[in-house]
């Protein structure tokens, strides 16, 4: 055994924390075969938690438990906590977690402005709307760029765009799932500054996924190193 | 399971945009002179059956051009030819007597019967005037038709059709010309041996006697029961024959003692008042009709199947062992039963003929003389096959002949030729034409 | 093509010398605007075309974004499959048995809900409204539609948008329809286009399933080509340009109708709004496209069924006895079409595929020769058929070609070659150029790097466009009865000039017949490629 007991979080849930994101005993597997061993870990408001690890060992599918929208092909055990409340059986859509992606994910068929009004609150009407965006895209160094479309934006352009398109759903969490990695290197740096100074002002917790050191250090907070599982998991 | 157009996911339809620029004009024009070519290719290979074709000088080497030419030349020269057969294909039962004669002509002559299954006639008719208009004067697509009526009348009056060969054929000898005046005068056009009576029919009604014990029996009848029974009574839609023919029938019955005026070409003028009963008649009885007449089956048996199915108590035929029939090949219950009106029934006959552009004459011929032989005769008047009434004299066939209807006779499968009132003859085809014109602009579209 | 426009427009003008026809003249169109229910008839063709293609493209959508991430998506692929294959007719048949009054839901229904011993009497199919028809069309576009746009999602790769949505706060529908639909939409737009132009201008289908009284123009236009007055030749062409027309106007509110939905879907997106009445058509849309596709293949059950029966009486649920007469005959029957068919099917997809591959490589790298038959390939599939069979069919029989069996592969060729480029181009242009180079660096020319490198690395795509263009060639009516000159029977002409004859027992077979021949093609271009390139799981990935 792996010393994985799915039992520990029921046990424990009173002393879960009230605030930030916390993940009990997580376990994958597919076709029976263990990703990784169980591993447990806590983001507070505004402290960013890096997953390493090498390619192929499961980083991904975690990042798509925490968010809801884990494949049919794959079993996980172990619970997410949001503010303290147990969200592992939620709708992806209820969960308020953000998503940043690799590629930015931009809606290519959306203009940038509607891009950010798509993640936006609907509590923002008509002048308040236009006023919000127009000053997301002021926060992310991109004033009048509203009516641009995505496809002609940079990466760096594209990575900010897909932050604050996120920010502006007013999530409780955010992932980020190597969201640098398609950056040249001495833009790298300055985006990655740019977010996670971002990430702290809003006060939410984050994890970010990378294979870069170098991300990891930047994001100051604990690192957790996932390291693969060899061979199916035998009884005893 | 994965679809097959999976396999293809990874374009743009659209997806013109990947294209590289290259030096390769001078291949791209060599492809693009390729392209053209294989076309050309496709069009000579197309055009080449064609070129079999002989040419007018050589015509009169053909047996069938030949009025002197015997029978066995007829025979000899029909081996080997293809004969296309423009035969209405709206009945199984005869299109499977038709694919039996194609097995039985390829064996017994060496002759090839291709089924052109139409949906009406004209079709037929529409093809031959379009090719001889455009110049096909021996190698017409239309070697043998299925003909009767109006569509007799149109080809004869523009001299469309090969003739006279009644009188060549050896089976001609035992049809029954003396009984039948129907044979030599089709919808009041003589006939002169330019086609050859292949069946004789008279127009009927079926029902299931177990549903509809009692049904009408002459046209004042059945506009009291289409009343007292709303949506179980249709027609089909002329210019369909079983439908211009229940207007005929109504017509006659409903403007009784015009006779002589019927057996001429209509006259316009005529036509509005010997017709007002007919379309009295109708207005009052389309709003009973099965969907209220806004639209009606497209033949005989789509109605005959809408009687399988329950939805009318009445469907109509040109053969008096239809419901026989039928309940022979299960498709309606064994309660079913054809009658004619007591009021009178149209009668008329249907014919073989050969366009005058037909390619395959000869081999047209021996299909003909093969239809009018005693075994196909008696087969199409089995009503376990197709039930249609024979045109041989039967008394006068050799007694090895006369045993095959005797035999089916006395099994009670043999089609009966008899009707029960009164013929009425068909009018002249013009009539016909004027009746189905009035209907559509009355009941069609508009 | 060029002979097409010419075989129109001549005769549309006066010209057509054989008929007597000499001078250029407007007569033609005078007479045919002067014909009886001329308007009704053009406006029934437009308003049919555009309900149903609108009707197929919204069930592709909502199909699709409610059932994409469904453990139900493969089944509901399945049955789509299956009504792709059947002919238009059998699709036909099968709703004209389903909701005919004496059809299969009534048998059902009867007598324990209706109370009814006999069938009622309501006008359906062959309805005034059309509405028959347009049921017939959808259901038939909606598979064809939902297959392309199943091949598009692979390149669209929605996964990631999906996710990012849900993130957002929104349902996976919502998400489906603001973020994927539009992308889709606008890969779909060609195909759509295509199925518009088809539903406009469609026969076979309306012959069963449309009003007799009033037809629709394609219909009127036929009639008018079987009229023993050969003078109606002459409105014929100018009824063929008036169907170009009319399908080019179709196209125009389409468009206008594309542009409306799309500014609505943007906005919808930009609003914030995470619920929305969007959501409620979407989901009321995907029953409807359960529905269709389960009805569809029960209405084929069901129709297949009566070619087991001895009788089979309404209401009764089932047939009253079973009997293998009227199958065996009927197969007998249509043994020589079934063969004309499968050659002529097999010919096509040979031709369309070796052509289509020349004509790729080609004009690879050469820009436009591409365009150019980029653009040629697309006019047969937007132009009706009836308007260039008609052009074509008069140049035919003026050299003696129709009823040559060589003519009609002709004829099929001219839509079986787009069709095939429809599936082929994309994948051949967008072929890892690299693996090429590095073929001809090894010392391969530059054939022997094309047939043993890009056509193995192609085998996937080649294979359904073969596929493909077998299923079309097998499907085409018009083509065929116009080039056959009613002399080359397939299953395809044999089972119209049979619909009509009434005996559903006998339609029942000949429908199971029909389906057999393209579902070979479709399934064996399916599984070949899996078959061929069991080993090459970098290949193989391209199709699962």
């Amino acid at each position: 055994m792996t010393g994985h007991d799915p039992d520990i979080c029921e046990i424990g849930a009173n002393e879960i924390p009230r605030t930030g994101l916390h993940a009990c005993s997580l376990e994958f597997r597919i076709d029976g075969r263990i990703l990784f061993p169980a591993v447990e870990f806590h983001a507070g408001p505004g402290e960013i938690v890096s997953l390493m690890g090498p390619s192929g060992v499961g980083k991904s599918t975690l990042l798509a438990f925490l968010s809801g929208v884990l494949s049919p092909g794959v079993t996980a055990s172990g619970r997410v906590f949001l503010d303290g409340e147990d969200i592992t059986q939620r709708p992806p859509e209820n969960r308020r977690i953000g998503l940043l992606l690799q590629d930015a994910a931009l809606f290519p068929h959306l203009s940038v402005e509607q891009n950010l009004g798509f993640g936006l609150s609907r509590r923002f009407r008509g002048e308040a709307r236009r006023k919000a965006i127009a000053d997301a895209l002021e926060k992310a160094g991109l004033p009048g760029f509203e009516k641009r479309d995505p496809g002609t934006l940079s990466g760096g352009e594209r990575a900010r765009v897909a932050l604050f398109r996120a920010l502006l759903a007013e999530p409780r969490a955010i992932l980020l799932d190597e969201p640098f990695s398609r950056l040249d290197t001495d833009l790298r740096a300055q985006i990655r500054r740019f977010v996670f100074d971002a990430i702290a002002g809003s006060g939410l917790p984050a994890i970010l996924v990378t294979h870069d050191a170098a991300d990891a250090e930047a994001a100051g907070g604990p690192v957790i190193t996932l390291q693969g599982v060899n061979g199916p998991e035998r009884p005893g | 399971m994965v679809p097959f157009w999976t396999a293809a996911r990874n374009y743009s339809l659209m997806g013109i945009e990947r294209i590289g620029r290259g030096p390769r004009a001078g291949l791209g024009r060599a492809i693009g002179a390729g392209i053209f070519a294989f076309l050309g290719l496709v069009l000579l290979a197309g055009c080449n059956p064609g070129a079999q074709a002989p040419d007018k000088g050589s015509a009169k080497r053909f047996p069938a051009d030949r009025p002197e030419a015997g029978w066995a030349e007829i025979e000899r020269e029909a081996r080997g030819q293809n004969v296309y057969f423009n035969a209405w294909a709206g009945d199984n039962r005869v299109n499977a007597f038709i694919a039996w004669s194609a097995v039985e002509l390829r064996r017994r002559h060496g002759i090839t019967l291709v089924h052109v299954k139409t949906q009406d006639t004209a079709e037929a008719v529409t093809r031959i005037v379009a090719e001889k208009s455009a110049g096909r004067d021996r190698d017409g697509s239309v070697d043998l038709v299925w003909i009767n009526g109006e569509n007799f009348a149109a080809l004869k009056a523009r001299n469309l059709l090969l003739g006279p060969f009644v009188p060549r054929l050896p089976a001609a000898e035992f049809i029954d010309f003396a009984r039948q005046p129907v044979f030599s005068s089709d919808f009041t056009i003589p006939v002169e041996g330019y086609e050859a009576p292949w069946g004789l029919s008279f127009f009927v009604f079926t029902h299931d006697s177990a549903r509809t014990p009692a049904p009408p029996r002459d046209f004042s009848e059945l506009a009291k029961w289409a009343r007292a029974h709303p949506g179980r009574f249709t027609y089909p839609a002329p210019p369909d024959f079983i439908g211009s023919t229940f207007l005929k029938q109504a017509l006659l019955s409903l403007s009784p003692g015009k006779a002589d005026m019927f057996a001429a070409p209509v006259k316009m003028e005529q036509f509005a008042e010997i017709s007002a009963p007919l379309w009295a008649y109708l207005d009052a009885l389309h709003p009973f009709l099965w969907r209220k007449g806004a639209t009606f089956p497209a033949n005989g048996p789509a109605q005959r199947q809408l009687l399988a199915d329950g939805e009318v108590d009445l469907s109509m035929a040109f053969n008096p062992s239809d419901a026989r029939a039928a309940a022979a090949s299960g498709q309606l219950p064994e309660t079913a039963r054809s009658y004619g009106f007591r009021s009178g029934s149209v009668a008329n006959a249907h014919f073989l003929a050969i366009p005058v552009n037909a390619k395959a004459r000869e081999a047209a011929l021996v299909t003909i003389n093969f239809m009018l032989s005693p075994e196909a005769q008696a087969r199409k008047s089995d009503i376990r096959l197709w039930g249609d009434s024979g045109v041989l004299a039967i008394d006068r066939l050799p007694a090895a002949e006369q045993a095959r209807f005797a035999t089916l006779a006395a099994k009670g499968h043999l089609a009966s030729a008899e009707i029960p009132g009164p013929v009425l003859a068909e009018p002249h085809p013009s009539w016909m034409e004027a009746l189905e014109k009035a209907w559509r602009i009355r009941y069609g579209a508009n | 093509m060029a002979i097409a426009a010419a075989g129109v427009l001549a005769p549309a003008f006066g010209f057509l010398p054989t008929l007597g026809g000499t001078e250029l003249s407007l007569d033609p169109f005078v007479r045919f605007f002067t014909a009886p229910g001329i308007f009704r008839a053009m406006g029934q063709s437009l308003y049919v075309g555009l309900s149903a293609t609108f009707l197929a493209v919204i069930l592709t959508h909502s199909t699709l974004a409610a059932f994409y991430t469904s453990r139900w998506f493969a089944p509901l692929a399945w049955q789509s499959r299956l009504i792709l294959v059947a002919p238009h007719v059998a699709i036909a048949l099968s709703i004209a048995f389903l909701f005919t009054p004496s059809g299969l839901m009534m048998r059902w229904l009867s007598p324990w809900a209706t109370g009814w011993t006999s069938p009622p009497d309501y006008l359906f199919p062959q309805d005034p409204w059309g509405l028959a028809l347009i049921a017939g069309l959808a259901v038939k576009e909606f598979p064809f539609l939902l297959g392309l746009a199943i091949a598009q999602l692979g390149p669209i790769n929605p996964r990631p948008a999906l996710h990012a949505a849900a993130s957002m706060g929104y349902g996976p529908l919502r998400a489906f329809t603001l973020v994927v639909t539009p992308q889709l939409a606008t890969r779909l737009r060609f195909p759509v286009y295509v199925a518009l132009a088809y539903a406009i201008s469609s026969v076979d289908q309306a012959l069963v399933l449309g009003s007799s009284p009033a037809p629709i123009l394609s219909v009127r236009l036929l009639q008018w080509f079987n009229d023993s007055d050969l003078g109606a030749r002459f409105p014929l062409a100018a009824g063929a340009l008036v169907l170009v027309a009319l399908t080019a106007l179709g196209f125009a509110i389409w468009w206008l109708g594309e542009k409306g939905f799309a500014a609505f879907i943007h906005y919808g997106a930009a609003s914030g709004r995470r619920t929305g009445p969007v959501d409620g058509a979407m989901r009321t849309g995907a029953g409807l496209g359960v529905l269709t596709l389960t009805l569809t293949t029960t209405g084929l059950f069901g129709l297949g069924l009566n070619a087991f029966a001895s009788h089979w009486r309404f209401p009764d649920d089932w047939p009253g006895g079973f009997s293998l007469d009227i199958f065996g005959g009927a197969l007998s029957a249509i043994a020589p079409a079934a063969g004309t068919s499968a050659g002529l099917a097999l010919a096509s997809a040979v031709v369309s595929t070796l052509w289509v591959l020349a004509a790729l490589e080609a004009s690879h790298n050469h820009r436009r020769l591409a365009v150019t038959l980029h653009a040629l390939m697309f006019v047969p599939l937007v132009i009706p058929d009836i308007s260039l069979m008609f052009g074509l069919s008069g140049f035919w029989a003026a050299l003696r070609l129709d009823g040559h069996w060589l003519t009609v592969l002709w004829a099929h060729l001219l839509f079986t070659i787009p069709y095939c480029w429809l599936i082929v181009a994309g994948p051949f242009r967008n072929f890892n150029e690299g693996l090429v180079i590095s073929a001809r660096l090894l010392g391969a020319g530059r054939w022997g790097a094309f047939f043993r490198v890009k056509i193995p690395g192609l085998a996937a795509p080649i294979l359904a466009g073969f596929g493909i263009a077998a299923l079309v060639s097998a499907s085409l009516y018009l083509p065929t009865l116009l080039a056959g000159g009613g002399r080359i029977t397939t299953l395809a002409t044999e089972s119209i000039a049979l619909s009509q004859s009434g005996d559903r027992r006998l339609l029942g077979a000949l429908a199971l017949a029909m389906m057999v021949l393209p579902l070979i093609a479709v399934e064996g271009s399916a599984l070949a490629p899996k078959w061929l390139l069991r080993n090459r799981s970098g290949l193989n990935g391209a199709t699962a």
